[in-house]
């Protein structure tokens, strides 16, 4: 990615300062923008040129409403992505453009809409990356400071494990809180910015209210959205394998268990509700804990009449 | 999930396909004189009498609920008593008593060899390959769990002559779990190979001599690596027709007497296992139409009942079902019943047609398409084309009119499976007939069995270590599976992955474990099935999924998700539909939470699997 970003810079540099002062090619292109969305108009657009890490409003005049076209001019640069923002929700785009000398067209359909892997909110244009590295679904970000939106910045569509929001905003620090798919939220976050981009995780450790790995003892948090662990099975690497019945304390989502054993562990079984397995190998490395999800699920191969 | 990569495990699964044949062998021993089998068809071996005795047996034993994991094994392991019993005495006979000799224990290490190199990469369970996830492990794996043969509602493929199918039933029914349910029939497939080599030098008649160079030259070819290791029809079609064309041949012969149903039989088993092998009927009938002829009208009836009885049965099968006999490869449109048209959406049709634009880096000019096309056979070709060479010059001009239907073959697999570089995977199934006709012409010249065995050397080295026309599986691939069964451990060192699963794959086995059995999903674009119990709707693939596809409104795509009965709707989280086809789902204006698609999870590699709320959406009682 970084070598990706690193040739489309050298590359504009060279361009600009070495060819285009033999005029072979122009600052500047034209650019027709097709609106084949039914029933939503495009309301303004966005361009990234590679390397630049400014996202900038390509000045359209009003709105484009379905089945028409505008023009807009750009700079003639390889873009990392030209953003749509629309009247209705979600963002379309197209990733990657070569411009032409010659006049393109581009028509935005539902086949370029954001649906995930990245999204982006645009409000100014230096980013702010946020990731989610939580394994639940996060279906708010809520950000604090004055003249700021008091709503969700990521609408219904929510943010997957390892996907990034893209916030283009023109402050210097920003305070936000996340909040996951059962309405738990984070302790509030603060970035600085360094440079043009700044950097966010939301990790596991933001929901847990500042709990910290109890000495001694095998920390276990629960990871899984909508279902609860009723029991956790360790398996030490040299002494007997011993279960843990949590009876009616069982883990919801982000609660936590301190397991009382010292030794080394070759691997935990956590259970839920229905009798489903969770086997975990190792603790995570930000919180140390073992952390069971969807991702740990045991497969069952086994063929129905089997089934335990 | 890695309990394949053992040796232990090897041997068990290899033990279990030993198992079956040795049940068919003992079948069809036993059931050979009262049948009066060497009457009718004295070209068909026990075991293929006794695999079609075992076919037949799945009818009574589907009708009667039996067909389980319970009834089959105890039938095999009953009829491999007496296999084994027969096996032992034939060894025992036959077995040359005399020294083998230096070279020929070389060359029979190094057939073990690379058939130790074939059968364990069979044995690794191919997560990542479609069609066998899609219907072909499917089909059998279900009817086990419900003890009869039925008609999967959620696939068009239902609709194919199921042969394999009903023959796969047998090894299925031996394994321990779905995983080593796909490894027994991959190894089960790679075992037909070796049949189709020995049997058919057996019935040709070529000199023994010539058996191991030929067998290890076959086994060398890369295709012959790849795509009998997957559990799929190919191989055991490509059994059928090498068996129907050296029965063919032979037939031709002026000492052979008796009747010549045998290659009519085997032509209609080929056809009866897949649809696409109807070309393979192009070399059969140059063979067999000039005996044909000569036949009286009696036995032309009898031979062409022997071709149609087999595929006859699944014909009707699927007519009664669908309107018309072969479905869905090339059905009959005037034929077809109302809900049965098949009209894939225009972006899976033009993926699905190699030919198209899509395609165009690789739109060759005409001679490389057909150096490409003889390129892949390999050694197969070597050995034909020194056959050929053999027979011209010792002016054995009746032989080389032999090679004329192979040659013609390959020009009708060239234009129907246009173009090679992906269509050469449909005509392997002549290759071992190819190498093994080869083998029976170059056996007129003395120098035969030394020519055949240099022709082992460029088979091994330029594939093993040079280039290939296709997809590669080097030396150094074949050892780091072999070697990292053997060891219990991948090889990681050399540098090549397990290609262990795709994204959607993996998301059917979390589903398994985490969606209710009852779950239907519909799925935009992947195909694979195999891993879920509950249902698998491949929306462009099925009749009624297909209207999604089409210019509609929201209410219209929420009434084909309704009237499917899905539950939940998989499709990859950035791209959900190839090419531009998002651009008619409407639906897809409706991911979120508390939206028509509520997104559950993102398996790794991005595929995700939304809840379809449609009915709490308009209803919002039916969600309490």
């Amino acid at each position: 990615m970084e070598g990706a970003r690193l040739f489309a810079q050298c590359f504009n540099i060279l361009l600009v300062t070495l060819i285009n002062p033999l005029f072979l090619f122009p600052d500047s292109v034209d650019l027709v923008i097709r609106n084949e969305l039914q029933s939503t108009s495009i309301t303004s657009i966005h361009y990234l040129v590679a390397g630049s890490g400014r996202m900038r409003d390509a000045g359209l005049r009003g709105s484009i409403p379905p089945g028409e076209s505008a023009s807009l001019t750009l700079p003639f640069r390889f873009m990392d992505r030209i953003v749509f923002l629309t009247d209705s929700k979600g963002n379309y785009r197209n990733m990657s453009i070569a411009l032409s000398p010659m006049v393109d067209t581009i028509a935005v359909s539902r086949a370029d809409r954001e649906f995930g892997g990245l999204f982006d909110v645009i409000m100014g244009d230096r980013p702010y990356i946020i990731h989610n590295r939580t394994p639940v679904p996060i279906t708010g970000i809520i950000l604090h400071g004055d003249g700021l939106p008091v709503e969700s910045l990521i609408g219904p569509n929510p943010l997957m494990t390892d996907e990034t929001l893209f916030l283009w905003l023109d402050t210097d620090s920003l305070a936000f809180t996340a909040i996951d798919i059962e309405g738990n939220r984070t302790m509030p976050f603060e970035i600085r910015r360094v440079g043009i981009a700044a950097v966010a995780s939301i990790r596991i450790s933001a929901f847990l209210a500042g709990s910290a790995k109890p000495d001694g003892a095998l920390w276990v948090i629960n990871g899984i959205n909508g279902e609860s662990i009723t029991g956790i099975e360790v398996y030490p690497l040299y002494d007997e394998p011993f279960f843990l019945d949590l009876g009616e304390a069982a883990l919801s989502l982000w609660q936590s268990a301190a397991v009382q054993y010292a030794g080394e562990v070759e691997h935990i079984v956590c259970v839920d509700t229905m009798g489903r397995t969770y086997s975990i190998g190792k603790p995570d490395q930000h919180t140390e804990a073992f952390v069971a999800d969807w991702w740990h699920l045991d497969f069952d191969f086994g063929f129905p009449e089997r089934r335990r | 999930m890695f309990d394949w990569l053992s040796p232990w495990v090897f041997l068990q699964t290899m033990l279990r396909v030993a198992v079956v044949w040795l049940a068919f062998y003992g079948a069809g021993k036993l059931l050979r004189k009262p049948l009066r089998i060497d009457r009718a068809f004295p070209l068909l071996p026990s075991e293929i009498v006794g695999m079609l005795a075992f076919v037949i047996l799945t009818v009574p034993l589907s009708l009667l609920g039996m067909l389980n994991r319970s009834v089959c094994p105890a039938t095999l392991v009953l009829l491999a008593i007496p296999g084994a019993l027969f096996t032992y005495g034939e060894l025992r006979d036959r077995l040359p008593l005399r020294n083998p000799g230096l070279l020929n224990i070389l060359l029979g290490g190094f057939l073990v060899f690379v058939l130790l190199l074939s059968f364990t990469n069979a044995s690794m369970p191919n997560l990542a390959f479609d069609d066998p996830l899609i219907t072909y492990a499917v089909q059998p794996d279900r009817w086990l769990n419900r003890g009869r043969i039925y008609w999967l509602e959620e696939t068009v493929f239902s609709g194919f002559p199921l042969l394999y199918e009903m023959t796969s039933v047998w090894p299925a029914s031996l394994s321990t779990d779905r995983m080593n349910q796909l490894s027994v029939l991959q190894v089960f497939q790679m075992s037909m190979l070796v049949l189709a080599v020995f049997r058919g030098l057996s019935i040709l008649g070529v000199k023994r001599k010539l058996w191991i160079p030929v067998a290890t030259i076959v086994f060398l070819t890369t295709l012959m690596y790849i795509w009998p290791a997957k559990a799929k029809t190919d191989t055991m079609a490509l059994l059928f027709c090498t068996l129907a064309m050296v029965s063919a041949v032979r037939q031709r012969e002026r000492n052979f007497t008796g009747s010549p149903l045998t290659s009519w039989l085997y032509m209609g088993m080929t056809l009866a296992t897949k649809q696409t092998a109807i070309v393979t009927l192009v070399p059969f009938l140059l063979y067999s139409a000039g005996n044909f002829l000569k036949y009286s009208l009696k036995w032309k009836a009898l031979a062409l009942a022997a071709l149609m009885a087999i595929p006859g049965v699944y014909a009707v099968r699927t007519v009664l079902k669908t309107g018309s006999p072969v479905y869905p490869v090339y059905p009959i449109n005037s034929m077809l019943r109302e809900g049965w048209d098949f009209n894939g959406p225009e972006e899976n049709r033009l993926l699905n047609d190699r030919a198209s634009f899509i395609y165009q880096q690789r739109s060759f000019p005409i001679m490389k398409h057909i150096g490409i096309h003889f390129a892949y056979m390999e050694g197969n070709f070597l050995l034909f084309l020194a056959g050929i060479a053999t027979v011209l010059f010792l002016r054995r001009w009746g032989d080389a009119l032999l090679a004329v239907p192979v040659l013609v073959y390959c020009a009708a697999a060239i234009v129907v499976f246009w173009p090679p570089w992906w269509g050469s995977k449909y005509a392997i199934l002549l290759y071992p007939f190819i190498a093994i006709l080869g083998a029976r012409l170059l056996q007129r010249s003395k120098a035969g069995t030394a020519v055949a065995l240099l022709l082992i050397i460029p088979s091994f080295i330029i594939p093993g270590f040079i280039a290939v026309a296709g997809d590669q599986r080097p030396f150094a691939y074949r050892r780091t599976v072999t070697e990292s069964i053997l060891m219990g451990r991948w090889q990681s060192e050399r540098g090549y992955g397990m290609w262990l699963s795709t994204p959607e794959g993996m998301t059917q086995m979390w589903a398994n474990s985490a969606l209710p059995s009852n779950a239907v999903i519909f799925s935009i674009h992947e195909e694979k099935r195999y891993f879920f119990d509950g249902t698998v709707v491949v929306g462009w693939r099925h009749p009624l999924g297909q209207r999604l596809y089409l210019e509609n409104s929201l209410e219209e795509e929420m009434a084909v998700l309704d009237g499917l009965g899905v539950t939940h709707v998989g499709f990859y989280r950035t791209d959900p539909a190839p090419l531009e086809q998002e651009r008619r789902l409407v639906i897809l204006d409706h991911v979120g939470i508390g939206e028509l698609l509520e997104p559950l999870i993102m398996v790794d590699g991005g595929y995700l699997i939304c809840s379809y709320r449609g009915n709490q959406i308009i209803n919002p009682d039916a969600s309490q």
